[in-house]
């Protein structure tokens, strides 16, 4: 048994043991104290594992996923409460349900955009020609102060 | 990991879809109880029903090819508002606020008008304009999958000017109610 054990402790400072050889050491130490290394090691650990920290500690994992948790939690709170705010309207109060009425206020109403459309783009050329013709203006202006 | 993603997304998606025209129903809820504005909202079951129609002119054909991606549509018309200007300009500063990107806008002597836009990637999905002047406001939501160029082409093609027409909407629906 001694030799044994002697050789699993060699083994484990070389760290080549299993578990089961782990346990088997930490067991035989337990079982029989001295004032060897191996004894006085495994008592170390033994004492250690007896102290409790005085912050809880959590494993970062576990702790990660707690957050996740939360997040979606909020985002998914935050989701259905601006849903239910946004949905309590009197949108349907006005909703057009004759097919042939929506189909003519539709035409109606995108009609009036394409002109307003077309309209703010006549404006938009208009400003170009402008500004080409105040461009030639300050050009001509510069070479007439060059020639001077 | 992957059901949280999937929730979210499907409820992110379902928000938007709610999300879209709510600027329009803000003022929905403001002025629900008003009879000087008319308010009308089509919904994207309507417009479904659209697509299934078979066109007749050109013009047609370019109005259903402009209507084919929408969604919905929200419009509130008041053509007798006594504080238009201070109306118009609070919608300015809730259509910026809200997140909107101003595409063009014009000032005129009898009115000012403005389209902004909200993108989702490189698609519009949301065009609001806002027209103000004299006694009059409207504000307009158009949402889905919007094409500007098949939208500006509907005036083009049926050569009506689109805002006298949608005047006669507001007066018409006016004399429908007081009947």
């Amino acid at each position: 048994m001694e030799s044994r054990i002697e050789r699993l402790l060699e083994s484990y400072w070389e760290g080549k043991t299993s578990l089961n050889e782990e346990y088997e050491l930490k067991t035989y130490f337990r079982e029989n104290p001295s004032n060897s290394e191996g004894a006085r090691f495994f008592a170390a650990i033994h004492d250690r594992q007896k102290i409790t920290p005085v912050k809880s500690f959590y494993h970062p994992g576990r702790r990660l996923n707690r957050n996740r948790w939360s997040v979606a939690a909020v985002i998914t709170l935050g989701i259905v409460v601006a849903f239910f705010s946004i949905k309590d309207t009197h949108d349907d109060d006005f909703l057009i349900e004759d097919p042939a009425e929506a189909y003519e206020i539709t035409k109606k109403a995108l009609m009036m955009v394409s002109s307003k459309l077309n309209e703010g783009s006549v404006y938009g050329r208009e400003l170009n020609k402008i500004n080409e013709v105040q461009l030639i203006i300050k050009e001509k202006k510069n070479e007439k102060d060059i020639i001077k | 990991m992957k059901k949280i993603l999937l929730s979210s997304t499907f409820m992110l998606t379902a928000f938007m879809v709610v999300a879209q025209g709510a600027l329009v129903g803000k003022y929905f809820n403001q002025f629900a109880d008003n009879e000087d504005y008319v308010k009308v909202s089509i919904s994207s079951k309507m417009f479904s029903l659209f697509t299934d129609l078979e066109a007749g002119s050109e013009d047609e054909q370019e109005f259903l090819k402009a209507v084919s991606k929408l969604k919905g549509l929200k419009i509130i018309v008041g053509d007798s508002v006594p504080d238009s200007k201070k109306l118009y300009t609070q919608a300015m500063k809730d259509i910026s606020s809200g997140g909107y990107e101003e595409l063009m806008s014009v000032r005129d002597a009898g009115e000012n008008f403005q389209f902004s836009i909200k993108e989702q990637g490189t698609k519009i999905e949301e065009l609001i304009m806002l027209v103000g002047g004299g006694k009059q406001f409207i504000l307009l939501s158009l949402y889905g999958e919007i094409d500007l160029k098949n939208i500006s082409k509907i005036a083009k093609g049926m050569k009506i000017s689109g805002f006298s027409q949608l005047e006669k909407l507001g007066h018409k629906e006016k004399e429908e109610e007081k009947k």
